[in-house]
Formats: C-alpha cells, sequence, structure tokens
C-alpha cells in the first residue's frame, strides 16, 4: 500500500469512527441540544455561564479575584513555565490573540464578503 | 406561512443538521460535556442573533467560525487555570510527575474484546485522546478539514487564519495522529 494510500486509509478510519461517535450520543445530550436551539431560536437570555455560580455575592467575587490575582502572580513570580512543552508554539497564537468576538464579528462579516466576492468574481 | 417563520424553521432546521457535530468538536476540545453544552449553546445563540437574515448558505461557514472563537476564548480563559491547577497538584508530587497520560486510554492491539460495540468505544476514546495531545489549532484544522469536509478555504474563514497555517497545522495533525494511532488501527 503507498504512503498516500495508507494516510487515505487512516483518514477514512477516523471519520468514521467520529461519526459513529457523533451518532452515538445519549438522549441526555440530545435533549440539551434541542433545548438549546429552541432557546436560541426564541431569542431567549443566555443563563449565566456555569462557572460563575458559586460566587453569590459581588464581594466574595472580588476578593476571590483579588486573591486569585495574588497567587498567580506569585505562581508566574517563582516558578519557570511547566508542562506541554511541544503545544506552547501552537497555543501562542491562540494566547496572544486580542480577538474579541462580540466586538469583531460584524466586521469579520463584512471582510469575509468583500473576500468571497474578490475570490468568485 | 410568513417569512419570519419559513426563516425560523430553516434556521431550526440548520441548527439541528450541526449540533451533534458541534457537540462533539466541543467536547474534544474541552474535555467536558457540560463546557461543550454552553459552548454549543452560545454559537447558535450569536449565529441567530447575527445572522439569520443573511441567506442559508452562508449559515455554515458563519456557524462554525462563531464555534471555533468560543471554543477559543474558552481555552484562553482556561488556560490560566489549568496551569494554576498542574501548580497546585504538582506540590503534591514530591517528584512533580505530570498527571495521567492521555494516551493510556489507547486500545491494546493485542486485547481480545469480542464486543464490536466495545472495540469501536475503545477505537474512539483512543482517536479522542490523540486528538487531545495536539495543540488547538492543530485540532481545530484536523476537525474541520478531514470530518466536516471543508475546504482549506472554509477552514481559514473558520479558523480565522490564512490558508498557509491551515495546510500546516493540518499537516502537522495528520502526522501526529498517525503517529499515535495507525499501529493500532491497521
Amino acid at each position: 500500500m503507498s504512503e498516500e494510500d495508507r494516510e487515505k486509509a487512516f483518514l477514512e478510519r477516523a471519520r468514521t469512527l467520529l461519526d459513529k461517535s457523533e451518532e452515538d450520543l445519549d438522549a441526555n445530550i440530545l435533549s440539551r441540544l434541542r433545548q438549546a436551539r429552541t432557546r436560541a431560536l426564541q431569542g431567549e437570555e443566555r443563563r449565566e455561564p456555569r462557572s460563575w455560580h458559586w460566587f453569590p455575592f459581588p464581594a466574595a467575587a472580588g476578593m476571590a479575584t483579588a486573591l486569585v490575582a495574588i497567587l498567580v502572580a506569585v505562581f508566574y513570580l517563582t516558578r519557570p513555565p511547566v508542562l506541554e512543552p511541544h503545544k506552547s508554539i501552537g497555543d501562542l497564537e491562540i494566547l496572544a490573540s486580542s480577538d474579541q468576538l462580540d466586538l469583531y464579528e460584524d466586521l469579520d462579516f463584512y471582510d469575509w464578503l468583500a473576500e468571497e466576492k474578490e475570490h468568485n468574481g | 406561512m410568513g417569512r419570519m417563520q419559513q426563516n425560523r424553521l430553516a434556521m431550526d432546521r440548520f441548527l439541528a443538521s450541526v449540533e451533534r457535530r458541534a457537540f462533539r468538536m466541543a467536547q474534544i476540545a474541552t474535555g467536558s460535556r457540560e463546557e461543550a453544552l454552553d459552548i454549543v449553546q452560545d454559537a447558535m445563540f450569536g449565529l441567530v442573533k447575527r445572522y439569520s437574515e443573511k441567506s442559508e448558505k452562508e449559515w455554515k461557514p458563519l456557524f462554525f467560525r462563531i464555534l471555533q472563537s468560543r471554543i477559543r476564548d474558552w481555552y484562553r480563559r482556561n488556560r490560566v487555570r489549568r496551569r494554576w491547577r498542574i501548580w497546585l497538584d504538582s506540590g503534591h508530587k514530591p517528584d512533580g510527575k505530570e498527571g495521567e497520560d492521555p494516551l493510556a486510554t489507547l486500545a491494546d492491539p493485542n486485547a481480545h474484546n469480542p464486543a464490536e460495540e466495545s472495540i469501536l468505544a475503545d477505537a474512539t476514546a483512543a482517536l479522542d485522546s490523540a486528538l487531545r495531545t495536539l495543540t488547538l489549532r492543530q485540532q481545530q484544522a484536523f476537525l474541520l478539514r478531514a470530518w466536516e469536509g471543508m475546504s482549506l478555504r472554509e477552514t481559514a474563514v473558520a479558523m480565522k487564519c490564512s490558508e498557509g497555517s491551515v495546510k500546516s497545522h493540518y499537516s502537522r495533525a495528520v502526522h501526529a495522529l498517525r503517529n499515535l494511532l495507525e499501529e493500532y488501527w491497521v
């Protein structure tokens, strides 16, 4: 089998497994996806991100943020970067990016439309 | 039927057609069902809120663009949390050992398992684990190109990067995944 054929077979196998995993999603997930879709179509306000539910009071959240900031500063000052060195270069592109989707999404869309017109026309 | 109602039905059909795949992409990226559901829900809101008046053929690239942006946002937020957790965890391990090797879940090629479903589940778990060892950009490029079947150009739009970057990320992803998995599959 040629190298190209081996790669093709590998990709086919990966696709088959991913397709199967999509088909096999459990009823609970499917139901929650359906609910999310319905809420999106009705334009309901999105619930707060789960990660902040455990902060009942703004003051507690502020104190916790300050504490975390201090601990993170200590962490960065006292320890060299650790782990996943093979990922760091690829991650850098994402971590360094300061794009804010909410601010720029519409601009992105018009950029994209312009590119499409240029590409097709 | 009014135009608005037709548009709503079309959007409902579209979202139903992509929601499972979107969930799996987010789940692979985050390793969490709950986070993945939040991300998919956000992406649905983003599409409906901003682009439901656009033509239907524009929905797919826009939806995946929003989804990938949400995944990147999640990744940036969690990068700090993850480093913090690793630091705390390493405090409990004098030898500084890292957590469980994600490839530890790879199926044993010599294992005897007569149930086809179980073999498939093992193979899928191995693929998920291998995908999680990639950088997020490589993972996105692989899933959008190899699974979703997007063109180079569509993938670049979804990932907000150049076509050259997509090529490079995709090629590295395929190489890494084949190294990790091929001997178990062939």
